[in-house]
């Protein structure tokens, strides 16, 4: 009995220990976040004197000077053109949409084909190359690969960048192909004694019974390409994203007054907003991702 | 006669089958064939050439220029060791700390403390937004915030934490933990749910506490994807910029610290923006993987053989 309560006492301070160390790693995080929006509300002279308290004069100054001076003056070949916040966020919108719609295909069915016609030796093989290449970290693509772009004449081409980017060698394609096996194969059946044709069947059977993880692809990838900045460095300098934007502003000094924290940290609120607002819709269904990205690979 | 018709009608559907089996792998099969196969050969022959800006042509007029360049600024740059070091550093403080602290952080939250879904949700937002974000908030923070919280508790000024020499190193190293933690945790507590709860009650019936559950039964059932972090995080030795690009940019001297793959990072590029330092990124990639594949596939060898096994 005095074990039993020892033991129960012991389980009571751990689970103390745990909420005290959970709530010390969020506030380390959410303290500076605070902090952060607080100073976008301040003026430049009320910063220097005082960088930690509430604004003494709220003013939206940082905002007005955020959504002037947040470009980036790109070369396309013919002339320079200025590329403004709301460029940026058509094209983000404009490659994430193009990006995730022509991975999203070719993932889903290669994925599908493979495991409707599982019965093909050929397709077991194909399903192995696709793992080991997922799994194989190979590092020397990047200079051929551009060496490819430019040879082609897609380099810095949006369109072309997300149709080169439409191949199943993506973690999703292993989520699209185990998920097919959780689908009674009674559903596929009674289709096609009702004369439903292959192509119907894939997509009028199959794919909304995966429209959870389909809603969850489009999810990821979209913020995905709103935070990468890489990408477009590399691939696509002059269809500047959102967070190349960013990255650019970050290091961005002239007019000078842009170059201070209260600016900054604007940039930094304004530009994570939309994920933030995305993430109280869809919170639930984006973390899954996590959960079944942990499946995968426990 | 009906069983003829029965063969026909089958060697229809299965013919129908390969033609729509085949259509729709083409693509696939054409975009590997190019975009990895060829690319990855290519990358190869790629690293033994050079380009001539007469001809706008690449080719093998001095086979070894590119390595022999890779070498010759590595030795050059006395740095470079430092950056060997601080990678080595990097990694070693993600063995000791970061992975330690993950793995605790999602044991508690795995046992259901209070507020756990709260606590998970939380814990997921940092993972949706930008890293160049995070880092904009973290070097105010860590310049202005914390020395500010620090003056007015001690009254003495101790200047940005990033901008000293001192601190630098310390505060970029807490930077991957403050920003990796909650995803590392959320990956690590959704392998844990799949534990099965009869082996979790058995432990318990048997008197087991929570620190011998987590070493005998929760360790060892987590131990695949543990192993294929810790796995894929050996890369990191070799390739982690520390997010240094993300602080500094182009800017090497901007920088209080450097690493190896910071410095690898501002080559690639540097060099992938022009056509004619393509071969030497190429270089660079396969001296990449001449060390990162070995590395990597020899400690995933000593770690199948040192898993823990389940008591369960």
């Amino acid at each position: 009995m005095k074990k039993v309560k020892e033991k129960s006492k012991n389980g009571k301070m751990l689970n103390a220990i745990g909420i005290t160390v959970v709530i010390l790693q969020l506030l380390l995080i959410f303290i500076p976040c605070a902090w952060g929006i607080m100073q976008t509300f301040k003026s430049r002279a009320n910063w220097i004197v005082d960088k930690l308290g509430f604004p003494e004069d709220p003013t939206f100054k940082s905002y007005d000077l955020f959504f002037r001076y947040f470009y980036l003056d790109v070369d396309r070949g013919t002339r320079p053109i200025r590329v403004y916040f709301e460029d940026a966020l058509l094209n983000t919108f404009l490659y994430s949409a193009g990006n995730s719609l022509a991975a999203f295909i070719s993932c889903f069915t290669t994925a599908y084909i493979l495991y409707k016609f599982r019965r093909f030796k050929s397709s077991g093989v194909f399903y192995a190359i696709i793992v080991i290449a997922i799994n194989l970290p190979l590092a020397g693509g990047t200079a051929s690969g551009l060496k490819l772009y430019h040879q082609l004449g897609v380099y810095d081409n949006m369109l072309a960048l997300c149709i080169l980017n439409a191949h199943p060698l993506q973690f999703f394609f292993l989520i699209f192909y185990s998920s097919f096996f959780s689908i009674p194969t009674d559903f596929f059946e009674a289709a096609e004694v009702d004369g439903a044709g292959r192509f119907r069947i894939m997509v009028q059977i199959a794919l909304p019974l995966v429209k959870g993880i389909v809603l969850l692809f489009f999810l990821q990838t979209f913020v995905a390409a709103w935070n990468n900045y890489m990408t477009c460095l590399m691939y696509m300098p002059s269809y500047p994203t959102i967070g190349y934007l960013l990255y650019k502003f970050k290091f961005k000094s002239s007019p000078v007054e842009i170059n201070h924290a209260t600016v900054k940290l604007t940039a930094c609120f304004v530009c994570a907003l939309p994920i933030i607002v995305l993430f109280i819709f869809f919170g639930k269904k984006m973390m899954q991702g996590v959960s079944i990205a942990g499946g995968v690979k426990g | 006669m009906i069983n003829a018709k029965k063969h026909v009608t089958m060697n229809q559907k299965l013919r129908g089958d390969r033609i729509f089996y085949w259509a729709f792998l083409a693509y696939p099969i054409i975009h590997f064939l190019i975009f990895y196969l060829y690319v990855n050969f290519d990358s190869f022959v790629l690293a033994f050439q050079r380009y001539d800006i007469e001809s706008k042509t690449y080719n093998f007029s001095d086979p070894w220029y590119n390595f022999n360049r890779f070498f010759n600024e590595f030795n050059k740059n006395s740095v470079l060791i430092d950056g060997i070091i601080m990678n080595f550093v990097n990694y070693a403080f993600r063995l000791v700390v970061i992975i330690p602290f993950t793995l605790y952080m999602s044991f508690i939250l795995y046992k259901k403390i209070p507020g756990t879904d709260f606590f998970r949700i939380m814990l997921y937002l940092p993972m949706m937004i930008s890293s160049t974000v995070w880092v904009l908030l973290y070097e105010y923070a860590a310049e202005n915030m914390i020395p500010e919280v620090i003056r007015s508790i001690t009254g003495q000024s101790i200047g940005g934490l990033l901008s000293n020499d001192s601190t630098a190193m310390g505060m970029l190293l807490y930077f991957q933990m403050w920003y990796s933690v909650g995803g590392g945790t959320l990956m690590y507590i959704s392998a844990m749910s799949g534990i099965p709860e009869e082996q979790v009650e058995a432990m318990k019936m048997d008197g087991a506490g929570s620190i011998r559950e987590f070493v005998h039964l929760t360790l060892p059932s987590i131990w695949p994807m543990f192993m294929l972090f810790l796995w894929t995080g050996v890369a990191q030795i070799i390739t982690s910029d520390m997010s240094l690009y993300t602080f500094y940019g182009d800017d090497e001297a901007s920088a209080p610290i450097t690493t190896f793959g910071y410095w690898l990072s501002i080559r690639k590029i540097r060099a992938a923006q022009n056509v004619f330092d393509l071969p030497y990124v190429a270089a660079m990639g396969m001296i990449e993987s001449a060390i990162i594949l070995p590395l990597m596939f020899s400690v995933k060898k000593i770690l199948s053989k040192i898993g823990p096994k389940t008591e369960g």
